[in-house]
């Protein structure tokens, strides 16, 4: 089974940790879980213009597929203006209409403010159900007061264990969608 | 004719988001405005219960809410939303009972979690009846003081509490203006 964490912030490490912290705690309930973390600054994702996906540089077709690949996905998102990343729409602008079809889609977000606390609720989701991906009762949403400011760790406990329990969930539901009748 | 109509969707006696639309009802008559105040706790519970939208309670407050030049709305938030009585009255009124109207929505909550529920739930609700809507104000429970003559004890809230109202009444002018 694989999970893909996409980190979708261009400038930062605290999103990139924060994904990367639910990928390990998933690889932790279950060694055999195969993990990726795509991090879009390592990428050169291309404006989405409505061709098709060969018409693209090899960056953006390479992580296309390395999303259509996955099993299961987890999205992270800082918030900018109340909202996901540009450059995260950016890329699902580039997935077919049913890219999440029985998959389990989980979110996480960090942000300057519990103000934005219910865009994962009301936007993100939104968002991964029009890809009619399934997604988890758990979210995580991380201040950024949460991280050490040196290490960019994550330092509340609390915030680990929602992670965990996050990664707990998606993984027992994408079990249920692999092993029904 | 009432020109102000402030609903309140609290079905609480004694309830923080009621006592800061008072406040506002206080401020905007200091202005020399007529304000109506309209609750939830008017309507019969049966009514909104079972959706009568004949009912002469429902029916009287449609009229007051068609025929005011501004309206203020305000809602505790319940599970990230509005309060559902609210969304019940509001379902039998008329589609467009607020178009060209100017409005202002109001929410009190119990942490700054919930602040997006003004953006996601209750302006939607207030543009899809065709209200002009206003950035709108959210308060949480520890900036107010129910007993208090001035209910909003926080200064920052206060002074967002001053400006919202201030471009509410210019709205309502302007609004006006272009009607006549």
């Amino acid at each position: 089974m694989k999970l893909v964490g996409v980190s979708g912030a261009l400038a930062g490490d605290k999103t990139s940790v924060a994904v990367g912290s639910v990928l390990a705690a998933a690889r932790h309930i279950d060694p055999r879980i195969e993990i990726e973390l795509i991090d879009l600054r390592d990428y050169e994702i291309e404006f989405a213009a409505g061709l098709p996906l060969a018409a693209y540089n090899e960056d953006t077709w390479n992580v296309v597929k390395k999303i259509q690949s996955a099993d299961f996905l987890v999205f992270g998102t800082p918030i900018y203006q109340a909202s996901l990343t540009g450059a995260l729409k950016n890329l699902f602008d580039h997935l077919p209409e049913h890219a999440f079809r029985n998959k389990v889609t989980g979110m996480v977000a960090t942000g300057l403010t519990e103000k934005h606390f219910l865009v994962l609720e009301y936007h993100l989701g939104s968002i991964l159900s029009y890809f009619k991906g399934l997604i988890p009762t758990d979210n995580v949403f991380i201040l950024n007061d949460n991280f050490d400011p040196e290490t960019d760790e994550i330092m509340d406990k609390r915030i680990m264990e929602r992670i965990r329990k996050l990664a707990e969930e998606m993984i027992q539901l994408q079990n249920g969608i692999l092993n029904r009748d | 004719m009432s020109e102000i109509v402030i609903l309140s969707g609290s079905p609480s006696e004694n309830s923080r988001s009621e006592k800061v639309l008072r406040y506002l009802g206080e401020r905007l008559e200091q202005q020399q405005f007529s304000v109506t105040h309209i609750s939830v706790k008017d309507v019969p519970a049966e009514d909104l219960m079972f959706g009568n939208f004949k009912s002469p309670d429902v029916i009287r407050i449609a009229e007051q809410v068609g025929q005011a030049k501004g309206v203020i709305v305000g809602t505790p938030v319940y599970k990230a939303a509005y309060s559902g009585v609210l969304k019940a009255l509001i379902d039998i009124m008329p589609q467009d009972i607020l178009e060209d109207t100017p409005v202002l929505p109001v929410m009190t909550g119990g942490s700054m979690s919930h602040l997006l529920a003004l953006e996601y739930a209750l302006k939607p609700l207030l543009a899809t009846l065709k209200g002009v809507n206003l950035k709108g104000l959210y308060y949480m429970d520890s900036q107010l003081d129910k007993s208090a003559e001035q209910p909003i004890v926080d200064e920052d809230a206060f002074l967002r509490t001053e400006k919202q109202l201030d471009y509410f009444i210019r709205k309502v002018g302007r609004e006006q203006a272009t009607r006549v």
